[in-house]
């Protein structure tokens, strides 16, 4: 099998691997494109035309059939697939130089569309190792038969001199406007909190693998007890269970941030409309809107990576100081009953509200509630009554529930939030340090309106277990539930590789794949960005061109193409070069150096052998092998140089 | 009609007619391949898709493959920009059989994938996967159609290396002529059989003369039409010497190709054989590859023009 087609080959096996853990393969891909590349090693099968067009309409019609009823098919992932799975078929019938091109190019989009739709390093590298197949197999397709050895170092030479240009192209070139807007799919997200707050929802989402979203900031990052990151705030509650309410309002003119920026979010696919945020600041991107309840509104779930910004915020209105509304004390009566005449009871003792807080804490701290993830599932009537005084047994959400029912209860205007609590602050080697929020930092939280302070936060999972605010999940938890939570993670030498790892893919999200026009302005100088923008945007290019091509005939012109052989010979040659003048014009080897052992007869014999070895293993009735030749050459390199470097008189 | 005739004209000034060329940007042309604009359009729908998509991988891909497309373009330039094609002496051939054509070329750089096609009808193809620097001397096939003396047309040298994308061409018109004899095919001829010598010698060669070679091989006829000094040089031969002549009462060329064929055959056994033509033009019979190139050259010129 030439060269070129086994790079090809190579290229969609390992595109398929990283589509395959990436998890965007469809069956009829996922099972097709390895079929594929079984059957091409069977040449004589690719040449019967009947039987190739009756695999490709075997193969449209399960993707036309399957395709449509996958529930998270989007356009962009059906047609990724479709093209995939176009690119093994097409390799199955490249026999030709011509039909291997057209593959490659099939290929070549193949590889853009999975890059639109995983954006980490890992993948990004897979992609980029695919490409660069591709330009190996165009290379050799012109070239002929060459060593893989030389045919990767041209190529490695041919994209490297290459790469400033794609640098400039990417920093300099004006971005093209979003010309339409592609109709997105049900969303690919992996990860994300659910709408609803029901009991055993963030159980399961704590035991979820993965992250969830990474934070840069521009000073020092809050202390472990402060970092609340909200996402969903729930202002109805029908005795079961808590949901969003009302739509919340939005302010008629957005607010600009004011200063630099204090965060940097870089957050995974997620379902959810709603961006995860510290709750302080105005957001950068003005498709980012902040609602009357404190959320981040985006409008769309997210199908990749999204980086956003928070800026300061200026003296406008803050939504901590939105006055509640009959929706924050909604209770349906006789839901709980317990809970609603023990909050009466805490009623009669004050009406005021932060005594309120302060009596329910008490309450808390007193009755021994345990912290675990798997409380069991509560009764239909009355659950927070069975949950508060029967069986003290819950998670966060019990908790924020609970006692956001008791204040609404006492009279107190509150609502449950949704979001991430805590974070673990790695340090790369490689790039500034940031916030890593996993699935497993999802929390609920209570907000409380008191008239002096506005909306404000209170946790009482810190109450009942402070560990799980302060350190982490896992330090409040047993240890069944501990082993359960850490179960399948790697080892703690792995964990270091893979924190670095995540700090090199933070960075390249943040610099490459997030770089976007906004980005561009605030990198780029001002006089930059003017009406000269595209001239000396062309002009770099141009700079940048001329550069590599001038590196690649230079680094062509002390490239020695010969054969290994040939190579040996003349690194011999060279070692000669300093004791003998130079060869003369149709001179043989043997003249060269029987007249260099004429004026070195120390060396006739040396040179004797030389002779005699690199003629047998081109003319030989029994050719000498290479590899003897190779170390016979080396040793006579060596008697050369040690000639050459003797002490003269 | 009349664009047949701007086609050829264009055609004409566009090849180089020297004995030597020297590849430059003022007799190289360069245009993007099929496969060029294929890869044009795939870098513009994978630049569209990211920006639209919001995601800079395809972007990133489109770049490389500009770029890429960029610097292919001065690459295949420089793949034929400063090598050197001159022609070599030619040997006669028959008509419909492949012979080759031989020219020098001189490189400094390593230069890979080089196609060479010669434009008349019927002439071969040589696909060269590289060229060492130096100088090389190259056989190009070619076909001569028909008898006579001729040049074999316009030479065209094209690449498309490194990537395909780009197509650098030129079109070079060796002036070297090419003695093109008769198609061979097996047919009567007129034959008749001499005996040896008595010396059992055959004139051969005339080589210059050396005093070592003594007076007795001096060609003295040679010297005394003032053409210089020559040795005579006899080769032994074994069998009765051949005289070949075209069969009469048959169309001349197709005599001809009767006659080149049988004269192939015999000096391909070693027997001495001479031409006789009608119009009294005849080579002593004799054997060799040198006797065969003038039997070849007389039978592509033959009748001789008035």
């Amino acid at each position: 099998m030439p060269l070129n087609l086994r790079l090809l080959k190579l290229a969609q096996a390992l595109l398929w691997g990283q589509l395959l853990i990436s998890g965007q393969l469809q069956p009829v891909a996922a099972l097709g494109i390895p079929m594929f590349l079984a059957l091409s090693l069977r040449p004589n099968w690719m040449q019967a035309r009947r039987r190739l067009l009756a695999l490709t309409l075997l193969v449209l019609a399960a993707w036309t059939v399957t395709a449509p009823l996958l529930e998270r098919s989007s356009w962009q992932l059906s047609l990724g697939n479709l093209v995939w799975l176009m690119g093994g078929l097409k390799l199955l019938e490249s026999y030709t130089p011509a039909s291997r091109r057209r593959a490659c190019l099939v290929l070549l989009i193949g590889i853009g569309l999975a890059g639109s739709l995983s954006h980490t390093l890992a993948a990004s590298l897979v992609q980029g190792a695919c490409a660069l197949c591709c330009v190996g197999s165009l290379l050799d397709l012109e070239a002929g038969p060459q060593p893989l050895k030389g045919l990767l170092r041209r190529c490695l030479v041919l994209v490297g001199v290459m790469l400033p240009v794609v640098v400039a192209a990417f920093l300099l070139l004006p971005r093209l406007p979003v010309l339409w807007s592609l109709p997105g799919g049900a969303g690919l997200g992996q990860s994300g909190l659910s709408a609803e707050l029901r009991p055993g929802d963030i159980a399961q989402l704590v035991l979820q693998k993965g992250m969830a979203a990474r934070v840069q900031f521009s000073g020092a990052p809050p202390p472990p007890q402060e970092r609340y990151w909200r996402v969903l705030v729930h202002r109805h509650f029908d005795g079961e269970v808590w949901r969003q309410g009302p739509p919340p309002a939005f302010a008629s003119t957005q607010p600009s941030p004011m200063g630099p920026m204090r965060e940097r979010w870089l957050v995974e696919p997620t379902r959810l409309r709603w961006r995860p945020w510290s709750g302080e600041g105005l957001p950068t991107d003005p498709a980012l809107k902040l609602s009357s309840t404190g959320g981040l509104w985006a409008g769309t779930s997210l199908n990749e990576t999204q980086l956003y910004g928070l800026g300061a915020s200026g003296d406008g209105i803050s939504w901590r100081s939105q006055t509640p509304t009959a929706w924050d004390l909604q209770l349906p009566q006789g839901s709980n009953p317990k809970l609603e005449a023990l909050a009466q009871r805490w009623r009669a003792q004050s009406d005021d509200p932060a005594a309120l807080v302060a009596l329910a804490q008490r309450w808390y701290v007193s009755q021994g509630f345990r912290y675990s993830l798997e409380p069991g599932q509560l009764p239909g009537t009355a659950p927070l009554d069975a949950f508060l005084f029967e069986r003290r047994l819950g998670f966060c959400e019990h908790f924020a529930a609970s006692f956001s029912a008791f204040m609404r209860a006492a009279g107190v205007p509150a609502r449950v939030v949704v979001g991430y609590q805590g974070g673990s602050w790695e340090t790369p080697l490689a790039g500034a340090p940031y916030l890593l929020l996993e699935q497993s930092n999802a929390h609920a939280w209570s907000e409380v309106w008191l008239p002096e302070r506005g909306w404000v936060t209170v946790d009482p999972t810190g109450w009942v277990v402070p560990e799980r605010v302060r350190l982490s999940l896992a330090a409040s938890l047993n240890v069944r539930e501990r082993q359960r939570l850490s179960a399948g993670a790697p080892p703690r030498w792995l964990q270091g590789i893979a924190g670095q790892w995540q700090g090199l893919d933070t960075r390249w999200q943040l610099w490459v794949m997030q770089f976007d026009s906004i980005q561009q302005r605030q990198l780029l100088p001002s006089w930059l960005m003017g009406d000269w923008q595209g001239v000396i945007a062309l002009l770099s290019l141009a700079l940048c061109l001329g550069g590599g091509l001038a590196l690649m005939l230079w680094l062509e012109r002390y490239r020695d193409n010969t054969d290994p052989a040939r190579q040996a010979l003349n690194r011999c040659l060279r070692e000669l070069k300093a004791l003998s003048p130079e060869p003369r014009p149709g001179e043989s080897l043997q003249q060269i150096l029987r007249r260099a052992g004429l004026q070195h007869p120390p060396l006739e014999a040396t040179l004797d052998e030389l002779l005699n070895l690199y003629n047998q293993y081109r003319f030989g009735s029994q050719p000498l092998p290479w590899s003897h030749l190779r170390i016979e050459l080396r040793a006579l390199r060596r008697r050369l140089r040690a000639f050459g470097r003797r002490p003269t008189a | 009609m009349r664009f047949a005739e701007w086609w050829q004209g264009l055609q004409r000034r566009l090849s180089r007619r020297s004995p030597n060329l020297q590849l430059s940007h003022r007799n190289l042309y360069i245009f993007l391949s099929r496969f060029g604009v294929l890869w044009l359009i795939t870098a513009a729908a994978l630049y569209l898709l990211g920006s639209q998509a919001k995601s800079n991988t395809p972007v990133l891909l489109a770049f490389l493959m500009l770029s890429l497309l960029g610097l292919s373009l001065f690459l295949t330039h420089l793949n034929l920009q400063g090598l050197e094609l001159e022609v070599q002496s030619q040997q006669a051939c028959c008509a419909g059989e492949l012979h080759s054509y031989w020219i020098q070329v001189r490189s400094s750089t390593w230069r890979p994938a080089l196609q060479w096609r010669w434009l008349s009808p019927g002439a071969g193809t040589k696909q060269l996967h590289h060229i060492e620097p130096g100088s090389h001397r190259l056989s190009l096939p070619w076909c001569g159609q028909r008898r006579g003396v001729q040049t074999p047309g316009r030479l065209l040298l094209c690449t498309t290396a490194p990537l395909g994308l780009f197509r650098c061409w030129t079109y070079w018109e060796p002036p070297e002529q090419l003695w093109v004899a008769p198609h061979r095919r097996p047919g009567p001829v007129q034959e008749h059989t001499i005996a040896n010598a008595p010396d059992g010698d055959l004139l051969d060669t005339l080589q210059p003369w050396r005093p070592e070679q003594g007076w007795q091989r001096v060609d003295w006829k040679a010297q005394a039409r003032g053409r210089g000094w020559f040795s005579k040089n006899f080769t032994a031969t074994k069998e009765n010497a051949l005289w070949l002549a075209p069969a009469a009462h048959r169309p001349l060329e197709e005599a001809l190709e009767h006659l080149c064929d049988r004269l192939w055959r015999e000096l391909q056994r070693g027997r001495p054989t001479g031409l006789v033509l009608a119009d009294g033009t005849a080579l002593a019979p004799d054997t060799g590859n040198a006797h065969w190139q003038r039997c070849l050259k007389v039978l592509a010129e033959w009748p001789p023009c008035p």
